[in-house]
């Protein structure tokens, strides 16, 4: 069956019959098949949930297309979803398969010419969008003379190519400035994000947002208006048949005018657009720079120069190596979100949530939860740190409302959410208690005794223990199979990724309650086994270790600082411990150097730094002192790390390779040990959880990109330069003797 | 015919503060989230099987106009269950718990949550009505020039506030404030300044003795900005003297008048939570029921001698029940000021007032001193009008709990000339 059929909606359809009385021309609209009637472009994939613009689906958007190039006598066409809920999307699968540049530039050539020749159609052409409306969809929604959108929150529409890698090819890149200005259309494209149908009319994407039982009735009605005699800017205009008259953009105020449309203005423009973009992604994504360098030759060209610049270019991109890696991560989180688990039809919803103990994290979480409609009651004995809490929940409240003008009235509901208390009360009403004290084991077990008792029997008990084992927290419990981890990183708001560990004993039931709420507060869940450090600690906590013996061979913080960076990572390794709290850290590695003493050594420096009380960030002292706007080392710190004889790297690759290739190291025996499911979770972890740059697909995906014989020679060589630390993991070692990889071919 | 029997099962309330103090940023309907989301937890309740919340609110705000409405849908009570705000003048928060206990006892409710709440700090200042009219005259006028006309007739005094509180504490029919209704009950019973001083202060000391036992009832606060925590009523003064009192200018006559801010209570933020319930919830209720409703009554008298309002409610519900004073253990009535809790206390003991003003030829009896308002009253703890009704019948409970007393008698003033009366028991 086709993806696009073409239907004449009879003359009583749909629904209200009649396009409305009183429309702006007072001419009715003909419908029905026949002359000067109305057609509509059905797109309804019956293979998929969503629909998608993909080779296939391609081949019947041309076909239809013919149908319609053969009926010059109809009156108009509407282009519209049979989908609730998806008008159409952009091929993610086509980005990740093609590797042919050719292939890709044609294939991109190919959708442009479809794009074409709806726009140049004989009739007017309005695009009702209802749903999803990403990549390839909008592009065939500029495509049209006009646009109306459903104004329901289902609604998205842009054009996060960038976000994948690539830059939009169906036209989109060349056609949008047309229609919204140059600023609007860098801003969309560069940063890839959607719109929903009010921003989107007020941006000039779409002629108007409306409700979304009228959308079909006001699409007919801009039909009518395209085509009838009318006036624009105070000037009569002769009816127009054809609909040539689509939307365009026009300044609005002097800024606009000056800024989008004159040739001064533009060049600022483009500057400030380059600037930015050269501040965001670091030189890492040049899809940004694509798209800047499409728009800016192309504009004011015929459209033919810059349809053809838009298709070379998305050929680069697609067969390029960013854009693969970023398609893997895409896909990865995706997977994450919405992979079924045992049990989590059953699974219970959590609606009212204990949380015990009002540290930083027990009210990063208080805050999440009641933002996302959750009841929470948050515990602490000491009201000293409940009145912490809950005055950086406020604050935090107040500083989101302030930046996404949430509405007074949800803001003061979150708030209510929130029960501070001394006690317990409430407890049995709970459905999910998380605890968030100190990492003690014996307090920790005091306080899931405390709980236990007195919880419903099928409430689960959970722990945001970022050091401690699941299975030893859960050794005294009556009943070990409602217990399971949560580890939240901090800071909560922020970190979008949550570790759920499953004990020995947990239940399937357990993990998927604590999965679905971690979903349900908008994170990424991964299900780890329980283990030292889990999984982003387990492998983080090698590479923080090995920046510290950088620095005891002599290299500076910051140059170990700045090879990460320069790696991609969004911190430094000592940056990091700064961000993590240094306690934290120590406390992470003697965790990790006890169970693995040959990889991890004890970290002396650390502790000493901490009984100097330098906790990082959280204590307003760390590595790092901003003095007057400038940071250095804090003096302590500097005389603890820095060596008597300084060495300067070769390069700051040699350095990144050390730490990096540890990670490696570790993660391969993770996922040898069963931590986690497969290579893809273990990346998709280190992206969210550890700020493992997207670009390079993942930390596995690192590796097989380095090729794992090389690697294996690389750690071999270290193990003999440095030390037992460096030898290669057996499955490291089995791959690479039998030219596998960690994530080819499988679906991870 | 014996009405069914009207349970009150538990209840808690914030801690009161004077206005403008500690929960001065707390609004209405925050005040009463804490209390009943409290109130809820600690008795493990599905709010879902609530019948209805009723709340006594006086001010009534703008914003939230439905008190009850609002603050349970933000205390997580689910959408089914209804909410109804009443108002009383100062009873409000009594006038929820009879009316729970009336929908009880008519068979269409069996689990209702009432009280009352008042946030004394957030009443605001109004614009007098003659701005609202120019204004409108001024956007209703369509031709440039009328609009110049209209907006020409602007007066600086058409912006003079006028602060809520004060129009809430006046009385509109005998153009009377609080305070001066209180100066008038001095001059009936003669009633003299010492005597004033010396109950408030005993209202001070009684309150500060009570300070843990009161916690019982008080559930701890963090109001923002500093969200520290508020466990305790802010208003009872240790080492309050009577010396300290007596230096207290008055402040409803200057010239004459013996009622000071010392002696009378003051104005105050604060909110109850009670659970009132029907006799087969009671059966099931996991813990004893703090105690039953024996009847009540309001009645009314001339608005000037508002402050005797407890009398005439108190002679009524002795003539619902049959019982006499002396049959009653524990006597709270609402301090709204000194002279008028003591005129209360002569006229319950005059025959004279009994045959003019009730209709009796006796006296109702004696009620002691030493059995009224033990842990204090709100010259000390304070007064949020709409939530105290519902405050004396908790605090009254509780010590009804403490001593094994059977009976215990609630009643209160109200300003406009009513007064309201309740009759509580316990199985000792």
């Amino acid at each position: 069956m086709s993806v696009f059929r073409v239907e004449f909606p009879p003359a009583d359809a749909p629904g209200r019959g009649e396009a409305p009385a009183g429309g702006p021309s007072g001419t009715p609209v003909r419908q029905g098949g026949g002359p000067g009637g109305i057609a509509h472009l059905v797109m309804d994939d019956p293979a998929r949930r969503v629909n998608v613009l993909d080779e296939q689906a391609l081949g019947d958007l041309e076909v239809a297309l013919g149908l319609l190039e053969g009926r010059p006598d109809l009156g108009g066409l509407v282009v519209r979803s049979g989908k609730p809920g998806s008008f159409m999307t952009g091929d993610v699968e086509a980005l990740a398969t093609l590797t042919d540049r050719p292939q890709a530039v044609a294939l991109v050539r190919r959708a442009q010419a479809a794009c074409a020749r709806l726009a140049a159609l004989p009739f007017a052409t309005v695009a009702a969008i209802d749903g999803t409306c990403l990549g390839a969809g909008t592009e065939l929604a500029l495509a049209c003379s006009s646009r109306v959108a459903a104004q329901e929150p289902r609604t998205q529409i842009g054009l996060p190519e960038v976000l994948l890698g690539v830059i939009p090819g169906c036209g989109g890149t060349t056609r949008l400035s047309g229609l919204v200005g140059l600023s609007t259309a860098l801003d969309l494209i560069l940063t890839g994000r959607t719109l929903d149908a009010r921003s989107a009319e007020r941006a000039g994407l779409v002629e108007r947002a409306v409700p979304g039982v009228w959308l079909i009735e006001h699409a007919h009605r801009r039909l009518a208006e395209l085509v009838a005699p009318g006036r624009e800017r105070g000037r009569p205009v002769a009816a127009d048949p054809q609909g040539r008259r689509g939307d365009r953009w026009r300044p609005r105020g002097l800024r606009s005018w000056f800024m989008d449309g004159t040739p001064f203005g533009r060049g600022l423009t483009f500057a400030r657009a380059r600037a930015m973009t050269k501040g965001r992604t670091g030189g890492h994504y040049p899809a940004a720079d694509a798209a800047l360098s499409v728009l800016q030759h192309g504009f004011a060209q015929p459209i033919e120069t810059s349809l053809r610049l838009e298709a070379e270019w998305a050929g680069d991109l697609i067969v390029g190596p960013v854009c693969r890696n970023l398609v893997r991560a895409f896909r990865l989180a995706e997977r994450a979100r919405e992979a079924p688990l045992p049990g989590i039809e059953d699974a219970g919803p959590v609606e009212r949530l204990q949380v015990v103990g009002a540290g930083g994290m027990g009210a990063g979480i208080a805050e999440l939860a009641s933002r996302h409609g959750i009841e929470v009651r948050l515990r602490d004995t000491d009201p000293d740190a409940l009145a912490r809490a809950l005055r950086a929940v406020r604050a935090r409240v107040a500083e989101r409302s302030g930046r996404t003008g949430t509405a007074r009235h949800e803001t003061e509901a979150q708030l209510a959410r929130i029960f501070p208390g001394l006690d317990l009360a409430g407890l049995k009403r709970a459905d999910l208690a998380i605890e968030a004290v100190v990492e003690d084991l014996d307090v920790k077990r005091r306080v899931f005794g405390e709980l236990e008792v007195r919880m419903r029997p099928d409430a689960v008990l959970a722990t945001n223990t970022s050091s401690l084992s699941v299975d030893d927290l859960a050794a005294g419990l009556e009943r070990p199979q409602r217990f399971v981890g949560m580890h939240f990183f901090d800071p909560v708001h922020r970190m979008p990724l949550v570790e759920v560990v499953r004990g020995a004993k947990t239940s399937a039931a357990a993990l998927a309650t604590a999965v679905r709420l971690a979903r349900r507060l908008g994170r990424t869940a991964i299900v780890v086994n329980d283990g030292p450090g889990f999984v982003v600690n387990r492998v983080l906590m090698p590479c923080l270790r090995e920046a510290l013996h950088l620095a005891e061979d002599g290299y500076r913080v910051a140059d170990v600082d700045a090879a990460m960076r320069a790696f991609g990572m969004t911190r430094g390794p000592f940056e990091m411990m700064d961000e993590l709290g240094l306690d934290v850290t120590a406390k992470l590695v003697a965790v990790l150097g006890s169970a693995f003493p040959e990889r991890v050594a004890p970290a002396p420096q650390l502790e000493a730094l901490v009984k100097e009380g330098l906790l990082g960030r959280k204590s307003g002292a760390g590595l790092y002192r901003t003095w007057s706007g400038r940071r250095t080392l804090d003096p302590l710190a500097a005389r603890l790390l820095r060596p008597e004889r300084e060495r300067r790297p070769a390069s700051l690759e040699a350095l990144a390779e050390r730490m990096t290739l540890v990670m490696v190291n570790e993660a391969a025996h993770c996922l040898a040990g069963g931590v986690v499911a497969d290579a893809g979770t273990l990346d998709l972890a280190l992206l969210y959880g550890a700020g493992f740059p997207p670009w390079r697909g993942g930390l596995l995906r690192h590796a097989d990109a380095l090729g794992l014989a090389k690697v294996e020679a690389r750690l071999t060589a270290l193990r003999a330069e440095k030390g037992e630390r460096f030898r290669p993991a057996p499955l490291i070692e089995e791959l690479a003797a039998r030219g596998g990889t960690f994530t080819e071919p499988a679906s991870a | 015919m014996t009405a069914p029997a009207v349970w009150i099962l538990g209840g808690i309330r914030t801690p009161f503060a004077r206005a403008g103090t500690a929960l001065r940023q707390l609004s209405v309907v925050e005040l009463g989230r804490l209390a009943m989301g409290e109130l809820l937890a600690r008795h493990e309740l599905d709010p879902a099987r609530l019948d209805e919340v009723i709340l006594g609110n006086c001010a009534q705000p703008a914003e939230a106009a439905n008190v009850a409405r609002v603050t349970a849908l933000r205390a997580g009570i689910p959408e089914h269950v209804p909410g109804l705000t009443v108002h009383r003048n100062c009873a409000s928060g009594m006038e929820a718990v009879g009316l729970a206990a009336e929908r009880i006892q008519l068979g269409r409710a069996q689990l209702v949550l009432a009280g009352g709440v008042e946030s004394m700090s957030q009443l605001p200042l109004l614009f007098p009505p003659e701005f609202g009219g120019w204004l409108a005259d001024v956007t209703r006028a369509r031709h440039p020039l009328a609009r110049a006309a209209a907006a020409l007739r602007f007066r600086p005094a058409l912006l003079r506030p006028r602060p809520a509180l004060l129009e809430a504490l006046h009385d509109p029919v005998c153009g009377l404030g609080m305070g001066e209704t209180a100066e008038l009950l001095a001059h009936e019973f003669d009633l003299g300044r010492e005597l004033q001083d010396g109950f408030a202060l005993l209202s001070h000391q009684r309150a500060v003795a009570a300070r843990e036992r009161l916690r019982e009832e008080i559930m701890p606060v963090f109001p923002p900005p500093a969200c520290e925590l508020v466990r305790d009523d802010l208003g009872p003064r240790e080492g309050q003297t009577l010396e300290q009192l007596a230096r207290l200018r008055p402040c409803f006559d200057r010239r004459n008048g013996t009622v000071t801010v010392g002696n009378a209570c003051p104005v105050t933020d604060g909110a109850v939570a009670l659970l009132v319930g029907g006799e087969e919830v009671a059966r099931d209720w996991p813990g004893p029921p703090l105690g039953r409703v024996r009847a009540w009554a309001v009645a009314g008298l001339e608005p000037r001698r508002m402050g005797l309002g407890p009398v005439h409610a108190i002679a009524r519900v002795l003539d619902q029940t049959g019982l006499s004073l002396e049959e009653i253990e524990l006597f709270e009535i609402n301090e709204a000021f000194a002279v008028q809790v003591l005129a209360c206390l002569e006229a319950v003991r005059s025959a004279r007032f009994a045959r003019a003003e009730l209709g009796r030829d006796r006296a109702l009896g004696e009620i002691p001193l030493e059995r009224l308002n033990v842990n204090g009253g709100a010259i000390a703890l304070g007064h949020p009008v709409g939530a105290s009704g519902a405050r004396l019948l908790l605090t009254l409970l509780l010590e009804m709990r403490r001593r094994g007393a059977k009976r215990g008698l609630a009643a209160l003033c109200v300003g406009g000339g009513q007064g309201a009366a309740f009759v509580l028991e316990r199985d000792g």
